[in-house]
């Protein structure tokens, strides 16, 4: 499935502004790799939206584009079931 | 065009969202970076109306171009300095005490804009002097006196400051 979210923030930026649209696929989603961006249903953060930027066995770390958002560390391990969707493009200005 | 169709569209029916917020908010706000910025921004545009009688040349054409470049750079600066105050620090309780900050905020954006378009030393000094206003209010709601003085460096301005310790 596909579907159009909203950005609600600033961590994403400069890439992702705060207003823009994602074009989110929500299947297929067995085959993330680093650099993609994912919405997570984080247990501690609520519905995220982070980049990939570490893959292991266990699954994912994350990370934030701006310099002010969460480092992967203090989000932890992101599991595949926490993966809720992967952006397949943005629509910004 | 495709975002202002989700725009109007997200009226009717709204979207879901998604978080993308700064995760550790630091608390860190303080207005002076945006009237520093306006302070340079001014200062360029003092520098670029000294230079416009002078005969062209590769190094006078590189010299206003940095000009005109740090008085771009340094307005959008106070810009995006305000946002974040207003968007991140500002919450109900102080759009109530002060309902007037939306149209201060707004009107910085207005002639932060103007500043980055035009080499135009009053708007300069009208963006300074809202800016002042601004951190005013600001201070004031943090519960810190302020004073204003002469910035020690051109363009020797009025600004304003906290009073600390």
């Amino acid at each position: 499935m596909i579907s159009i979210v909203k950005i609600k923030g600033r961590s994403m930026e400069p890439d992702l502004h705060h207003g823009d649209y994602i074009v989110v696929l929500t299947i297929f989603l067995n085959r993330l790799r680093l650099g993609d961006w994912v919405i997570i249903n984080h247990p501690r953060f609520g519905r995220i939206i982070k980049e990939i930027c570490d893959v292991s066995v266990e699954g994912f770390g994350v990370k934030g584009l701006s310099q002010h958002s969460t480092d992967s560390t203090s989000l932890g391990l992101i599991t595949q079931d926490m993966v809720l969707g992967k952006v397949l493009f943005r629509i910004s200005n | 065009m495709l975002k202002s169709t989700l725009n109007f569209i997200n009226q009717i029916a709204p979207f879901e969202e998604v978080e993308a917020h700064c995760d550790i908010p630091c608390g860190i706000y303080d207005p002076h970076h945006a009237i520093i910025a306006c302070l340079t921004a001014i200062r360029m545009t003092d520098l670029i109306v000294a230079h416009k009688n002078e005969k062209s040349s590769v190094e006078w054409l590189n010299e206003v171009s940095r000009y005109v470049a740090e008085k771009e750079k340094h307005a959008e600066i106070v810009k995006h300095e305000i946002r974040v105050i207003w968007g991140d620090f500002y919450k109900a309780p102080q759009f109530e005490k002060y309902p007037n900050l939306h149209d201060l905020t707004h009107s910085i954006m207005l002639l932060g804009s103007k500043v980055r378009q035009e080499v135009n030393k009053e708007a300069a000094l009208q963006l300074l002097a809202k800016l002042n206003e601004f951190a005013e209010i600001f201070w004031e709601i943090k519960g810190v006196e302020t004073y204003r003085a002469t910035s020690p460096y051109k363009p020797e301005l009025e600004v304003v400051y906290p009073k600390l310790g």
